[in-house]
Formats: structure tokens, C-alpha cells, sequence
């Protein structure tokens, strides 16, 4: 019902811009063929193996360490009390503060929930693979790109979105992760890739060594002959086309001076400590969020993908990993607030997280420092996740599924994102998804 | 009784007197680098360097010295982060052209001879030397595009696309 009204508004609305064909800035003459509901969307791959039981089951420890103390410690994202006791996951001396909420009102109280989605691996690889390709990567190889197309391609090829449009924003460089952009696809590939930023590696780490002094070239004085002289340097050359051992994204000249420019002014906010990070940055995804708020005011994209991945600690600590799941969720906070105070990207951005993979069921032997025990993922457990969504077109404060009933898989959450930017009639016309892959809204 | 009969002193003293006398005196032997002709076409550039190549050899051709093992393994982070291999090429040779030990040309040796300059670039960055098709458009631009630098000549060369080539 509440998918049919939705259409019917949107329909209308599209009806008006379909009559009129644009040259898109790929130089499509018409637009997707789907109606596009949502200017931006803002995809967060939450948070590198999330079990259900301390996240959308608000457990804490009761359903993991035997200690009878259940609660919500994502209070940003979802609903309920924290818990009273054995608080380990704030700041301070053994975490005994919890950080304060961000948001008035928690992401599922505005937004739509899948209590318990199907997981298609129960490792990274797989997981961040599924929710970028919507497929399970079969036979392909750890450090080998996406077999399959990416959203990134579709948004780009199907969509006419540029390549400043689609950014991915990874929390560092290992597990392929850079590789993650596009795929090998030879209809898709580089040219419809999205751009990437590892922005604690770019801007903080080797990168800030690398780059930190490349000047910006005045654009007549300089680039102009720069660029001038390259390409009659290249047009002696007779290239196989290849680009390299890296070519480019078919980013413009412009994009690529914006992206610069972009680059520079980190620097400089490093330098000065103004990068837009959330209240409490001590870890990784913190940082790593705080560089995505910055990307998404610079670029508004319609499309952004986040990954965050520090609740993995959980291999070894569980303490840790409750630490890294509360900042996760004050990240997730902090960028929905920034998002509502960006200019053409407050209300009418959708944002949707999903894990890519959970944890299992019963713990491994490696206890922390509290003698709670760790969890790795490998089990049926582990297929466990959950996904929310929230933004103008989302219904509210809705419930789909629940546990052990669980409704959708992970790889909708790439569907989803197809839908919201209209460009899934496409997506799913060119049969590279997984088999039964949908968008959430259909399955509400 | 012994599997080996021990050989006679005698002829074991008469082997070393025989190895002893043959030793002669150690020719003398220089190394050295034999001039190599140039190509003059880029007809045999066909393998795309690496980026540890792309790298290595950048920083040699700019700095005059090796990269070091540590330096290169961060260069090589800071592209892993960074999606478009342009941009990153792009920001690292402008990057590497603000630092104080780049060896470039002064702009009046470029302004005042055009063809050595043009000539000096293309066997730096390309190890070849130009055509005369390139060398008179090179040298018509210098000198008569008012902005150009020693740095935005060696920058274009740079990131040229034959300079990707070996």
C-alpha cells in the first residue's frame, strides 16, 4: 500500500521531467528509465561483522558473555534504554562514559527497519562484495575486481550520474577495498568506476607524505599548458589505450582539479584541525566518517558508499568490539546530522546501512580484559544482519520482519540504492544480480 | 687393510709444484658502459611499466637519485588510496616538483635554447630523441605560450602517456 501510494506521487512527478530528453553528462540522450525518488543516497556498510544479538536485538551482553545485563548501546540508530550496568564501551578509563546521543530521534524511529536480513557470506569479502555488486563474488579472487558490475557502474552507466556523483569512501586500504570501485565487467568497467577515497591513508597517512605539497596549477596560466603539451605528447604516442598501469576514472578535467583542490584543502583542515569529525574520534571509523561528511559537502554526490569496519576487533576482544559498535553508531549519528545541515542534501537524502556479514553464535576461546569472550564469523549466525533506512520517501518508524523471521537479503540493500536513484528497471534487466534480488520497498 | 691407498709424497709434492707454477698473473678487467643508441620513434614502447617502475623512475628522472624501499612503499599506499590513478600521478608530480631537489633546467637556459631543452627533456623522460616534427612544435609553443615553465615541460613529460611505456 504505502509502495503504491509512493509511486503514485513519484510517478506524477516524473511524468513531467520524462517528456524531455537531456543530454546527460555521459552523453546519454534519455534518462534511467526508473523514477528517481531520492537525490541523494548515502549507503554505509555498518561495521565489519555486526552480530545481531548486541545490535538490532539489543542484548549487550546477556546473549553473549552470560552476564544478565541487556541494552541498547546504538542509541543513535535504534530505540531503547542503554544498559545499567557493566558499561565498558565510552570513553574514559575502561570505557565507563557512555557518549552522549547525537541524534534527537533514532534512525529507526524515523525510518524503516528489516529486523533480520539474510547475509549470502558470512566473511568481509563476500559481504562487501554483495552489497556493491547485489551478487555473491564467485570466482573471484582476493585481490582480482568485482566480477560482476558495481553500483557505482550501474549508477554511472545506467543513471548518467558523472564520476563525482558516485564516491566510495573506505575506511583504509586492505581487503581489496581499493579494488571495489568498479569491476572487470567488460560492458561496464573503469569508465563508469566511482571514485575512492581511503581518506585516513590519503590525508593522514602516506598519502599526506605523497601529496600534502602538489600545488594547484592557475587554470589558464598553467594547467592550460600542461594539458596542452601532454596531449600533443600523447598524440605522438601510439598508446594501446590501456592508460597505464592505472588509468583514470573518466573524471573530467574539472573533476579531476575539483578532486585536487578537494585534496589540498584537507591538508590544510588536518593541518588545522577542522575536518568535520564527529564529536568523539578515537578510532578509525570515527576519522573515517568525519572525511566522508567532508566529501559530501564538498561534492553532494548522489550516490555514497561508507565502510566502516572496527567492530572486527570483536575476533580477539569483545570488549573493543562494543566499543567500535558504539562509535560506529555515533558515526552513523554524526554523518546523518551533517547530512541535515548540507545545503541540497538535508531532506532529501536517503541513507541506508547494512552489515556486511554478523558473527557467530557461539563465542571462539580468546578472552578480553573483562574475561568476556571473543566472537569470530563463520557460522549460520554470521548470516545474520540487519538493515535500516531512513529519508523522504521511507516510511517511518516501521518494522519489516523480525527475529528468526527474517525478510530480504543483503544484496537488496544494492537494489535499494538502484530504485531510490531509478535506475533498477536497468539494473535488473542486465541480469548480473543475485538470483531473487529486490528492492526493500518492494518487500515492505 | 684400507679401502684407499695414500698417494706418494713425492707425487703428491710434484702436483703442487706442477698447480703452483702454472698461476699467472690476474688480467686486468674494466667495466663500463657501452653508449647506446637512442630510438628516435616510440614504435618499440609496447609493456606498461608498473607502478613501483612508474615510480622508481620518476623520482630518478626528477631527483637524480634512488628511491628508497621505504619512500616507495608509502608512495604506492598514498595511490592505493586514492581512486583515480590520474589524480594520484597528477598530485605526486606536482608534489614532487615543489620539493627544493628537483633538478630542473632554469627558465632562462629553456628560453634561450629552446632545442637543447626540448632535446634534454625527450631523452630524460622519454630516452629518445625527438623528431624534428616534435621538436619544432615543442620549441614554437615555448616560446610562444608565455607561462611556460621548466616545471610544466618536465610536468606534461611526466604524465604523458609514452612515459608509462617502456
Amino acid at each position: 500500500m504505502k509502495r503504491r501510494t509512493f509511486l503514485k506521487k513519484s510517478g506524477l512527478a516524473a511524468a513531467g521531467s520524462a517528456a524531455f530528453p537531456t543530454l546527460l553528462p555521459s552523453g546519454r540522450l534519455f534518462a534511467a528509465s526508473g523514477r528517481r525518488s531520492s537525490e541523494h543516497v548515502v549507503m554505509v556498510a555498518f561495521a565489519g561483522g555486526v552480530r545481531l544479538q548486541e545490535s538490532y536485538l539489543r542484548r549487550y551482553v546477556d546473549d553473549s558473555q552470560g552476564e544478565p545485563y541487556a541494552g541498547n548501546i546504538m542509541y543513535n540508530m535504534l530505540s531503547g534504554e542503554a544498559p545499567i550496568a557493566k558499561i565498558v564501551y565510552g570513553t574514559g578509563v575502561g570505557g565507563i562514559n557512555p557518549i552522549p546521543a547525537i541524534l534527537p530521534q533514532s534512525i529507526e524511529s524515523i525510518g524503516t527497519t528489516f529486523a533480520e536480513v539474510s547475509a549470502l557470506s558470512a566473511g568481509h569479502f563476500g559481504g562487501m562484495n554483495s552489497l556493491v555488486q547485489g551478487a555473491v563474488p564467485g570466482g573471484q579472487g582476493l585481490k582480482q575486481r568485482p566480477l560482476q558490475p558495481t553500483i557505482f557502474e550501474y549508477l554511472r552507466r545506467h543513471g548518467g550520474y558523472k564520476a563525482t556523483d558516485t564516491w566510495f569512501v573506505g575506511n583504509g586500504i586492505g581487503g581489496s577495498l581499493p579494488l571495489l570501485n568498479h569491476s572487470e565487467h567488460p560492458n561496464y568497467g573503469a569508465e563508469y568506476a566511482g571514485n575512492f577515497f581511503a581518506p585516513l591513508v590519503t590525508f593522514t597517512g602516506a598519502g599526506e607524505s605523497a601529496f600534502v605539497d602538489a600545488q594547484v596549477y592557475h587554470p589558464e596560466n598553467e594547467l592550460e599548458p600542461l594539458r596542452r603539451m601532454k596531449t600533443f605528447l600523447d598524440q605522438q604516442f601510439a598508446a594501446d589505450g590501456s592508460g597505464g598501469f592505472g588509468g583514470g576514472l573518466n573524471n573530467t578535467d574539472e573533476e579531476k582539479e575539483q578532486i585536487k583542490a578537494f585534496m589540498k584543502l584537507m591538508y590544510q583542515k588536518v593541518d588545522n584541525g577542522t575536518v568535520n569529525i564527529p564529536p568523539v574520534t578515537d578510532n578509525r571509523d570515527t576519522g573515517t566518517v568525519g572525511f566522508a561528511c567532508e566529501v559530501l559537502s564538498e561534492f553532494k554526490p548522489a550516490f555514497t558508499m561508507v565502510n566502516l569496519g572496527g567492530v572486527d576487533a570483536c575476533h580477539s576482544n569483545f570488549s573493543s568490539y562494543l566499543s567500535a559498535l558504539h562509535r560506529a553508531d555515533h558515526a552513523v549519528g554524526h554523518l546523518w546530522d551533517h547530512i541535515q545541515s548540507i545545503p541540497g542534501m538535508a531532506g532529501n537524502t536517503t541513507l541506508i546501512l547494512t552489515p556486511e556479514c554478523g558473527r557467530n553464535l557461539q563465542p571462539n576461546n580468546i578472552l578480553d580484559e573483562n574475561d568476556w569472550r571473543a566472537y569470530d564469523h563463520s557460522d549460520e549466525n554470521s548470516m545474520r544482519i540487519f538493515t535500516m533506512m531512513a529519508g523522504p520517501t521511507v516510511p517511518q518508524g516501521l518494522t519489516v520482519g523480525g527475529e528468526d523471521n527474517p525478510v530480504g537479503m543483503v544484496t537488496d540493500t544494492m537494489m535499494t540504492v538502484c530504485d531510490l536513484l531509478g535506475v533498477m528497471p536497468e539494473v535488473q534487466n542486465a541480469g548480473y544480480v543475485h538470483p531473487g534480488t529486490d528492492s526493500l520497498f518492494n518487500r515492505i | 687393510m684400507s679401502r684407499y691407498t695414500p698417494w706418494p709424497s713425492s707425487l703428491m709434492l710434484a702436483c703442487l709444484l706442477l698447480i703452483g707454477g702454472s698461476c699467472t698473473t690476474e688480467p686486468e678487467v674494466h667495466y663500463g658502459l657501452q653508449p647506446l643508441e637512442l630510438a628516435s620513434s616510440t614504435a618499440d614502447k609496447d609493456r606498461v611499466k608498473t607502478i613501483d617502475q612508474w615510480i622508481s623512475i620518476l623520482h630518478a628522472d626528477l631527483f637524480g637519485t634512488a628511491l628508497g624501499s621505504a619512500e616507495l612503499f608509502d608512495i604506492k599506499q598514498a595511490f592505493q588510496s586514492v581512486g583515480d590513478q590520474e589524480v594520484a600521478r597528477e598530485s605526486l608530480v606536482a608534489s614532487f616538483m615543489q620539493n627544493p631537489d628537483v633538478q630542473l633546467p632554469a627558465l632562462e637556459s629553456m628560453l634561450t635554447n629552446p632545442d637543447n631543452f626540448v632535446e634534454e627533456a625527450y631523452v630524460r623522460f622519454l630516452v629518445r630523441y625527438p623528431t624534428q616534427a616534435e621538436r619544432t612544435w615543442m620549441r614554437n609553443y615555448i616560446q610562444n605560450t608565455p607561462t611556460v615553465t621548466p616545471e610544466l615541460v618536465y610536468s606534461s613529460f611526466a604524465l604523458s602517456t609514452e612515459y608509462l611505456h617502456y
